[in-house]
């Protein structure tokens, strides 16, 4: 069915380009609506058209919903959003650095980098600095993306061109080792760290706090101040590094731009969620299905749409099981592995290229 | 304005380019000919700063070539590769605009672009997506996308376009079309410097040609003197003529061949 709407979609080619009109602010309106529902929704029903009350703190709110609405529900509810536009954005910004739909900050060893670095602080810097460690978690997941996506790409990108195979093979070691040594971390741990990480390697929003939410919406923000830097720069790289050359960009610019925004946004969704994946991978390439593939239309779409597919994802894996709670990588994993294969099927000519 | 100065170039031990001195003067087609491997290519990456010399200089308006930044250059030369891949699914209009300048009005972005639509052939073909296009077409459309690049440029200074076989892939109806709208485009502002393999196309549409042969420029000179049997039959290894009609050149295969 998706392809049928595809296609027709397509053939009406004209209105293409334009299509973010429409797409944008539909997404955003969706936005508003799941997140109204993911608040309503769990263990405790809230009624729907009693929130704008709650929210704005009117007399009639009950204090029971007032406390789950404020410290359970709404950081949770902001977190998931957050997280997913994060993860979507990365995605889409490490696509257009390896001129590749198939890039995905979990795929390729990304996310694995950033788990590593927090699996270290928890364990060595808890040693060092006590509970504080916990806030260093932000800035270290960052360093360890950032020094995984500067390894991959000095892996994968020859003369200018990223090889495929190479790019995913890369991720691949990158991932694996990165998990070994995460490994010999748990192994010297102790009980309570072990909880811990259950959380880092499936992913999970329980335990949303608006600490987490601030972290997330600094280190976006962060990201936000390149974006100048890289829309119409990511455009021209399509073309390839020597081309984009040739239109004015300032390739070696461009690229460290485009890693260390990427590092920013996955480091710091890890950093509170664990290791979500496919987010990254699904949502930009659904997108360029159906919208023009400028960056600077499609990441702001990407951001609203991994939103979205976040909180729905969120909101299956805490009532599907209830009481008790599903990580939240198993839910992306189980609607997004599928999605990856289809795309490796249709995409085999680029990968054999 | 483009001037090459005994630059070398070579690749592990072996030399692609040696010694080339090589001027390029606004208003004129330049167009290079040698056989496969001559260093054509490798002369033209050269002179777009994609390669750096391993000796000698390149000055391009007065100033060294590494002095430019890349988006100084771009305002004042588009460069067409010989192959390019795209990423993502764009239209045939949204390649063509990723040469232009950040912050160009919208109003001279369309007419630039309807003009090129036009002198390339592909009205009609704007919202087509360039992934689905043929060979003939897609080069076309980066034809387009170089063109637009250098007229939405500088406004000052001279400028110019490198082509790197344009043609390769076209019919020769387009082949020739193309070779016009390029012509159509000099001005005493704006030369070009295009390779081609067609020694015929090259006698009908150049200024000057300047004949490659393993890394030596081995002539260079206005049209009517450059293209002679001598030398064409020298660097190509296939005995050739060459026709007089008036100031035109045609290129022959010689008998017995």
């Amino acid at each position: 069915m998706v392809m049928a709407v595809t296609s027709s979609w397509n053939s009406r080619a004209g209105v293409r380009g334009e299509r973010h009109l429409i797409l944008i602010p539909g997404l955003l309106l969706a936005l508003v609506v799941t997140a109204a529902i993911s608040i309503a929704t769990g263990a405790v029903a809230i009624e729907l058209f009693s929130l704008p009350g709650i929210l704005l703190g009117s007399e009639a709110a009950t204090v029971r919903d007032t406390v789950i609405v404020w410290s359970v529900r709404l950081p949770r509810t902001l977190l998931a959003a957050l997280v997913g536009a994060a993860l979507a954005a990365s995605g889409a910004v490490l696509q257009g650095l390896f001129r590749n739909p198939l890039a995905d900050p979990g795929l390729v060893g990304v996310s694995s980098g950033s788990v590593l670095a927090a699996v270290c602080t928890i364990v060595i810097g808890q040693n060092l600095f006590g509970s504080a460690a916990t806030r260093l978690l932000p800035v270290s997941a960052f360093v360890g993306g950032l020094l995984a996506t500067i390894l991959l790409y000095t892996i994968a990108t020859r003369n200018g061109r990223t090889y495929t195979a190479t790019m995913l093979l890369g991720g691949v070691a990158i991932g694996a080792i990165a998990m070994a040594l995460t490994g010999v971390l748990i192994f010297m741990s102790t009980e309570q760290q072990l909880r811990e990480f259950t959380f880092w390697s499936l992913g999970s929003l329980a335990g949303a706090t608006w600490e987490k939410v601030a972290s997330v919406i600094l280190f976006m923000a962060l990201a936000l101040l390149l974006w100048p830097l890289l829309a119409r720069g990511l455009d021209r790289l399509a073309l390839g590094e020597s081309e984009a050359g040739h239109m004015g960009v300032n390739v070696q610019h461009l690229k460290r731009a485009a890693i260390v925004a990427t590092a920013l946004l996955t480091g710091v969704a890890v950093s509170v969620s664990g290791a979500i994946g496919f987010i990254g991978l699904v949502v930009p390439h659904l997108l360029r299905l159906v919208m023009s593939p400028r960056h600077i239309f499609l990441v702001p779409a990407a951001a609203l749409l991994g939103a979205n597919l976040l909180l729905l994802a969120d909101m299956i894996a805490r009532t599907i099981v209830a009481p008790a709670e599903l990580p939240i990588g198993i839910v992306t994993a189980c609607i997004g592995g599928p999605v990856f294969l289809w795309m490796l099927i249709t995409n085999v000519r680029q990968l054999e290229g | 304005m483009f001037h090459a100065l005994d630059v070398s170039f070579s690749r592990g031990k072996n030399p692609i380019i040696s010694n080339a001195n090589l001027e390029l003067r606004a208003g004129e087609l330049t167009v290079v000919i040698g056989p496969n491997g001559a260093g054509k290519s490798t002369l033209l990456k050269l002179l777009t700063g994609d390669l750096t010399p391993a000796s000698g200089n390149i000055w391009f308006d007065g100033r060294a070539l590494q002095q430019w930044s890349s988006r100084e250059l771009a305002a004042r030369r588009a460069v067409l590769s010989q192959s390019t891949t795209l990423a993502f699914p764009f239209t045939v209009r949204e390649v063509i605009s990723l040469g232009f300048p950040d912050g160009l009005q919208v109003r001279d972005r369309h007419a630039i672009v309807a003009e090129a639509l036009h002198s390339f052939d592909l009205r009609g073909f704007e919202h087509r997506l360039f992934q689905e296009l043929s060979g003939g077409e897609q080069q076309r459309v980066h034809l387009a996308r170089v063109v637009c690049q250098l007229r939405s440029g500088a406004t000052e200074g001279p400028k110019c376009l490198f082509l790197d076989e344009p043609v390769s892939n076209l019919d020769i109806k387009h082949q020739i079309h193309t070779l016009s709208a390029v012509r159509e485009l000099l001005s005493p502002r704006i030369g070009a410097f295009v390779i081609l393999h067609d020694l015929n196309l090259a006698a009908t549409f150049a200024d000057r040609i300047v004949i490659m042969r393993g890394g030596h420029i081995a002539a260079n000179d206005i049209t009517e003197r450059a293209l002679t049997a001598k030398i064409l039959t020298a660097v190509f290894g296939v005995r050739m003529n060459v026709a007089c009609h008036g100031e035109k050149r045609r290129v022959e295969l010689a008998e017995g061949c």
